[in-house]
């Protein structure tokens, strides 16, 4: 395939909507005939579909994708069929990774010397692993599963359907978009409780934002099964902060 | 126009041999052609895309004996000039109630989606990847595996074991998905039809 990295971009902003009428056309007239530029759209489609499903949009291209790419139910289609793949793929791994250990406990009962060099490499591993582990306490999650709330003015004792996520995630955390009820400006800032049905609240650390949503993060570890609801809290403007009405509601399977 | 032209053998053989003179040429190339079209529906948001290129390629070939005698250039560009007409028209045409219909359905078809509700794409993809040949399998899920960083590194490794360009991986990739995605759209009709 011959697609350069510029055709790779027009086509990227071709699915998200983002080109001029003009450019939209010559990006058109290309798909009609070079077989090579439409096969990298075909290629594009599933991989912008990967980054939407695993969070790597930013939020102006998730805004663009909900509302220009999967307008047609063929590419939400295509959308669940890229998380059941995800998922697949990444319980495939953690399962190789379980099956990889008892192939070490073997080789070590077989080799005695082997625990001589092993606890002196597993001293200085210790010492490596505590000023990584340190280090990287704060360092963000690599795998996300994402959902995208809106704000839900009725109590979940009026049963109000609230969105599934389920266990296993099958990434280091959920990424959580809120809507915004009505846009804000930039400025106002976001705070974000999440509540647990237990009763159990905890601070969520506001990842991203723009007017329209902004974004949370919540390790997998920390995931129970049971239902959550999430509180927002809006600094900004002369009033203070205003706790918003409503709540965004996730059940947690 | 006549709304009411259907599209007859004759003028669809001469569309055909407009194409290309070798007829299987010109059957892959016709095919080739509506699949392109479709796509640039999609990407305008049409719902009706399948039909609005049939009718793009209808508008052809009630014209073929004009276009076949006088258009010098590759026919995939004339297919586009017809195209942005039956666009133009679909969007006059198009009422506010289908609009609204539209919005509504796919609103809730959003949020289904947004849900991250695969469970029974889940079990589908299940049974199909039990279809795929082990080298496929192997394939496609290695390469779907990782993510960020760790994803770039681990398609260099797998390009470079398979002896290709990581380009040719992404290729064969593609290739192996688009099959098991339609195994899974089948597995998923089946199931439906089965609950009937």
């Amino acid at each position: 395939m011959t697609a350069t990295p510029e055709i790779q971009d027009q086509i990227k902003r071709y699915l998200l909507g983002e080109l001029d009428d003009g450019t939209r056309a010559q990006v058109e007239q290309k798909l009609l005939s070079d077989g090579e530029v439409f096969e990298e759209l075909l290629v594009a489609e599933d991989e912008i579909i990967d980054d939407y499903a695993s969070g790597r949009l930013d939020l102006e291209e998730r805004a663009d994708f909900e509302a220009h790419f999967l307008a047609t139910p063929d590419r939400q289609q295509k959308l669940r069929f890229a998380r059941a793949l995800h998922r697949h793929a990444m319980t495939l791994a953690n399962e190789l990774e379980t099956v990889k250990r008892p192939v070490i406990r073997s080789l070590w009962s077989s080799r005695p010397w082997l625990s001589w060099a092993a606890t002196t490499v597993a001293v200085l591993a210790l010492i490596v692993g505590t000023v990584w582990y340190l280090r990287s306490r704060t360092t963000s999650p690599k795998t996300f599963a994402t959902l995208t709330l809106t704000i839900n003015q009725s109590t979940r004792a009026e049963g109000v359907p609230a969105a599934t996520v389920k266990l296993p995630l099958g990434a280091d955390a959920l990424k959580i978009f809120l809507k915004l009820p009505g846009s804000a400006p930039p400025t106002f800032r976001y705070r974000v409780v999440l509540e647990a049905d237990d009763g159990e609240t905890r601070p969520l650390e506001v990842v991203d934002q723009n007017g329209e949503s902004i974004a949370v993060l919540v390790p997998a570890t920390q995931l129970k099964r049971e239902q959550y609801a999430l509180t927002l809290f809006r600094t900004g403007g002369d009033s203070g902060e205003q706790r918003l009405p409503g709540r965004y509601l996730f059940t947690v399977e | 126009m006549n709304k009411e032209w259907a599209l007859t053998q004759d003028a669809f053989d001469r569309l055909l041999d407009w194409l290309d003179a070798d007829r299987i040429r010109a059957g892959i190339r016709y095919e080739e052609i509506r699949r392109r079209l479709i796509k640039v529906f999609i990407g305008r948001g049409c719902m009706a895309a399948e039909d609005l290129a049939d009718e793009t390629i209808n508008r052809v070939a009630a014209r073929i004996g004009n276009v076949a005698r006088d258009y010098e250039g590759d026919p995939a560009s004339y297919f586009y000039g017809v195209c942005q007409n039956v666009h133009f028209e679909y969007l006059r045409k198009k009422d506010v109630l289908e609009t609204r219909e539209f919005a509504a359905i796919n609103s809730v078809t959003l949020r289904t989606n947004l849900a991250d509700d695969c469970e029974p794409e889940y079990q589908c993809l299940d049974a199909c990847l039990g279809h795929l040949s082990n080298k496929n399998r192997d394939l496609v899920l290695r390469y779907y595996q990782e993510d960020k960083q760790a994803k770039i590194d681990q398609r260099k490794l797998q390009a470079k074991e398979l002896g290709i360009a990581v380009n040719a991986l992404r290729i064969r990739a593609y290739r192996i998905r688009l099959q098991l995605e339609r195994c899974v759209l089948d597995c998923l009709k089946n199931d439906v039809a089965r609950m009937k």
